[in-house]
């Protein structure tokens, strides 16, 4: 169709070869984008491209295609954009795009942009006082709590440390100062391994 | 949501919740107080259990999620604005729900950007903790 809309449009314009070679570089692009659809095998496809910055945060750009129309978009374009970031689940809940915040950063960890290990191991954090000493031995002595499953950060974990199903732990150590909180990660596979130990900042009274 | 606190302590679990390797042992108290009402941020279900996420006595800037069993559930009523998601990771079949505000249900990264303060997460979270708030005291 392409085609014959092409040399009829050429015909009736009177163009020269040079423009009839120019409408058939456009044809072929069409037809690269809607292959790009084509071969997701959905009728709402999603494909991406990402860049990596320095701060460890991604920004999103692709292509939609839905019902063979494709569209693209980039980066803080419109919230449609926040619902496709990598591993949202919208593309599963079309129904649902206009319920998201614009506010919804389209970012994702490096590791998960550069589809690897973006990031080597980080060491513990060095407690700074005698309450972050206590609370990191307790957390070190085996206590705390799963905080988050399915990490976004899995892979990077995997490759540093290890396969096994990784966690977030939390352990809340309440002093005389107020709270003080440590994150980690867990290996569930093997909870005697414990990694990358921090303190958060500004959390807790 | 609210739900009451009717229990603080691992003992009180049925066997099957306790886990030490996710830190629920029957030894373990958890950061709430009896009787103390808490607003529910989000409801998920895990290994047959209901799971809510509150601002628990630990006085975090995020929810954390306690067992159903430690609760009674005084406000049932679900906000107008939250919706259900199934949320599977990669190409698993099981997954897991998620029912709470847009933001975080239909965003599998959302709680763990707003863990680790994110502040776009943060910012969100706190209009939709005063909405909800305001939504449970208009009721009481």
């Amino acid at each position: 169709l392409l085609e014959d809309s092409t040399t009829m449009l050429l015909t009736a314009t009177n163009q020269t070869k040079r423009y009839r070679a120019l409408w058939r570089v456009l044809a072929c692009l069409f037809t690269v984008v809607g292959f790009i659809g084509v071969s997701t095998g959905t009728a709402s496809a999603l494909s991406f491209s990402s860049t990596v910055s320095s701060s460890g945060q991604s920004t999103v750009v692709g292509l939609e295609t839905r019902v063979g129309v494709t569209t693209s978009f980039s980066a803080g374009s419109s919230a449609r954009l926040a619902t496709v970031r990598a591993g949202c689940v919208g593309e599963n809940h079309p129904g649902y795009d206009s319920f998201v915040s614009a506010s919804c950063v389209a970012t994702k960890s490096a590791g998960e942009a550069a589809g690897g290990v973006a990031k080597g191991p980080i060491a513990d954090a060095v407690p700074r006082n005698l309450p972050e000493q206590m609370a990191l031995n307790s957390a070190k002595a085996g206590n705390g709590e799963i905080i988050i499953r399915n990490l976004g950060d899995e892979a990077r974990l995997a490759a540093n440390y290890g396969p096994g199903e990784w966690v977030k732990m939390q352990e809340v150590v309440k002093t005389g100062n107020g709270n003080v909180t440590v994150h980690w990660f867990r290996n569930l596979s093997n909870p005697s391994v414990n990694v990358e130990f921090k303190f958060t900042t500004g959390y807790g009274k | 949501v609210i739900a009451r606190c009717i229990s603080n302590e691992g003992s009180s679990l049925p066997e099957d919740c306790l886990d030490p390797a996710a830190g629920i042992t029957s030894g373990v108290v958890f950061p709430l107080t009896i009787g103390s009402s808490y607003v529910v941020h989000a409801i998920t279900m895990f290994r047959g259990h209901a799971w809510y996420y509150v601002l628990d006595d630990n006085e975090l800037p995020y929810p954390v999620w306690k067992l159903a069993e430690l609760f009674d559930v005084t406000d049932g009523l679900l906000p107008s604005s939250w919706v259900a998601a199934y949320v599977r990771v990669g190409s698993a079949v099981e997954g897991y729900p998620v029912i709470s505000f847009p933001e975080w249900a239909l965003d599998r990264f959302f709680y763990e950007r707003l863990v680790d303060g994110d502040p776009s997460a943060c910012s969100v979270f706190e209009s939709r903790r005063i909405e909800m708030e305001q939504a449970g005291t208009k009721r009481t």
